[in-house]
């Protein structure tokens, strides 16, 4: 007998910068420094993660790029999310949820109601 | 003609393309580095330390970018359109080469002369440095010799080439190509600029030959020395790095030799002088290795590449030689102590090095004595957590789950395994049509007797099967009455998991959707 269960996320890295695409367009180093700053310095982003990861969502259609003005009046990348990618955010957030809180069951820690970003135990 | 003059525009508007994005990756990158430069000079830091900073902290650049293009425009195009217009300059190269030879009758010297000048290289690093080869090292070349250990010259050797350097303070990393000559030599002319700042990393790679690299840092810019390599022989290997792998292209990427503990290197940028691809039993067979040498090998479909570690059988002397901390290491048996041999054991490491959470996970198969090794993974006396998963065939999935908070030396970890069961699973979606080409892997399992085994996500790909047709899958992990999670995904359309009770029957059914 099987029985539907969750669905699972294998990497955190598109879900994250999604996420932080959320609330308007951001060039590259920006999102680092959200993301740092928001974890307390607790993420950092690898650049040789980011960047690959950033054009791979772009080529999927959850992002789309252009060129800008950077607030250091230099000429950056921006890149916000399309409809698809709004879309995709939610599955991804919605498949952290469940992962996290089912490991959360497996370790015997309390419940959570919001997903918790980060590793370790 | 005019079909002619329609190639070179096609071929001048793809080549346009490729040029445009190209930069507007580097411009994306040299961006980010001078942010960071910013950053850095606003908290006090000189704009030369900065810089020297932000380019350390980045990282491979050139590496980075070159993935970033792959992902634009993946290896064919990377390949097949810079080797048709490096053909193109060729051609036209030679063709006005020849022109000139027959006006000035003075052939040798004239094409030494040219070819030199216009460091066809350059212009196509495959196609020049093979064109090079055959003439007289000149003050910027780089060569050497290929012969066995006692001197015997090793003919159509493959000699890859990196060189990197530092023109106008920007990093740059030219990747090339040659193989030796019937003599044993191999020369790439023209390969660096004179007086400038500049490193070298020659790998050669000869069938029946161990992988051998030798590696120049610092070099002024002055005539290079000859290189000289004088290879051991290596012994032909089937190198499992995974179902999921197939069809994919493959290359080693170091090996750290068992003989003397020296590593020698393939940079990914020098992956597409390589064809070799994975089976469909996640194998690929090679002869650049001895046993107990720890490889790396990256695998790669064009737009994701993977790093899948490898240990090789043997190497007895160097084990009992890094029984130390760091290691981890231990043993595989059945229940009555026989040493199991070639399991997949499958390692998670958790540290937090500097108070940063960091997940690594690798994979190597137990010897003849059902040992395995991880070597140094983690430092003495930092905090580390470990799960070690064993996922090989025809044995119930085991794992332990060890934590060493002090980063003391570790206790072998011992496994006595049982036997599985042999299963097929026909897996199906809603409807009653067989789930097809789907990929799966155990994310864990609970079993009769109530022990918790786990496969972390970031492991899966050790251990990734994959339906046929009809849906089937023959997975031997499990003992009857286990109940375990399967995890499925499908080309972006299916994600999820099921929950699995391994029942009595050869053939059992399951639901994914």
């Amino acid at each position: 007998m099987a029985k539907k269960k969750t669905s699972i996320l294998q990497g955190s890295l598109d879900l994250l910068v999604l996420q932080t695409l959320r609330d308007g367009p951001r060039h590259g180093y920006s999102i680092t420094r959200y993301l740092k700053e928001v974890s307390d310095d607790y993420l950092k982003v690898e650049e040789g993660s980011l960047y690959p990861a950033l054009h791979r969502m772009e080529r999927k259609g959850w992002i789309k790029a252009s060129w800008g003005v950077s607030e250091s009046n230099r000429r950056a990348k921006f890149y916000e999310l399309t409809s698809n990618g709004k879309k995709q955010l939610k599955v991804e957030a919605k498949s952290w949820q469940d992962m996290s809180q089912a490991i959360d069951r497996v370790l015997g820690f309390e419940m959570r109601t919001t997903p918790q970003l980060g590793g370790g135990q | 003609m005019n079909q002619h003059i329609s190639l070179l525009d096609y071929g001048r508007s793809k080549f346009r393309a490729i040029e445009s994005i190209n930069t507007e990756i580097d411009d994306e990158l040299d961006f980010h580095i001078a942010c960071r430069v910013d950053e850095l000079v606003d908290s006090g830091m000189s704009k030369e330390e900065a810089q020297s900073k932000a380019d350390s902290e980045f990282g491979a650049r050139d590496a980075i970018a070159q993935q970033c293009r792959k992902i634009n425009y993946g290896n064919r195009i990377t390949v097949g359109r810079f080797a048709i217009f490096g053909f193109l300059a060729a051609l036209l190269a030679i063709g006005w080469l020849g022109w000139e030879l027959v006006a000035q009758k003075n052939a040798n010297s004239l094409l030494n002369q040219k070819l030199a000048e216009m460091n066809l290289a350059s212009v196509s690093p495959w196609l020049g440095a093979g064109m090079a080869a055959a003439k007289q090292e000149g003050p910027t070349d780089v060569h050497g010799a290929v012969t066995d250990a006692e001197g015997t010259p090793i003919a159509g050797a493959k000699v890859l080439l990196i060189v990197k350097s530092w023109p106008g303070g920007r990093f740059a990393m030219q990747p090339l190509q040659t193989h030796t000559e019937d003599d044993g030599s191999f020369s790439f002319a023209s390969a660096f600029a004179k007086g400038a700042r500049s490193e070298f990393l020659v790998t050669v790679l000869a069938d029946g030959w161990l992988m051998t690299s030798d590696y120049v840092a610092g070099h002024d810019g002055s005539k290079l020395d000859a290189f000289s390599f004088k290879l051991e022989p290596a012994t032909e290997v089937s190198i499992y790095v995974g179902e999921r792998y197939a069809g994919w292209s493959v290359f080693p990427n170091t090996r750290a030799a068992n003989s003397d503990a020296k590593e020698h290197y393939v940079y990914p940028v020098s992956g597409s002088a390589f064809d070799d691809k994975v089976e469909d039993d996640g194998s690929v067979a090679m002869n650049h290795f001895a046993p107990g040498d720890e490889l790396r090998f990256i695998v790669t479909d064009g737009e994701e590449f993977e790093e899948v570690d490898v240990e090789l059988p043997g190497g007895e002397k160097k084990k009992a030689k890094r029984a130390k901390a760091g290691d981890v290491g231990g043993q595989v048996a059945d229940q009555d102590g026989n040493p199991v041999v070639g399991a997949s054991v499958i390692l998670l490491s958790k540290s937090w090095p500097k108070g940063r959470f960091q997940m690594k996970t690798s994979r190597v198969r137990t010897d003849a004595e059902g040992r395995f090794l991880f070597p140094k993974r983690f430092s003495k006396g930092e905090k580390g957590e470990f799960l070690v998963t064993i996922a090989h065939e025809g044995w119930a999935l085991d794992s332990q789950y060890v934590e060493n908070p002090d980063g003391a030396a570790l206790e072998p970890i011992e496994f006595a395994l049982t036997k599985a069961v042999e299963k097929t699973f026909v897996l199906k979606l809603a409807d009653g049509s067989p789930a097809k080409n789907l990929k799966v892997y155990p994310r864990g399992c609970t079993k009769a007797d109530g022990k918790e085994v786990y496969l972390y996500p970031v492991s899966a790909k050790y251990a990734t099967f994959k339906t046929d047709k009809e849906g089937k899958l023959k997975m031997s992990l499990f003992a009857e009455g286990d109940t375990f999670n399967l995890n499925f995904t499908q080309a972006r359309k299916l994600d999820g998991e099921v929950e699995v009770e391994v029942n009595a029957d050869e053939e059992q059914a399951v639901t994914v959707q």
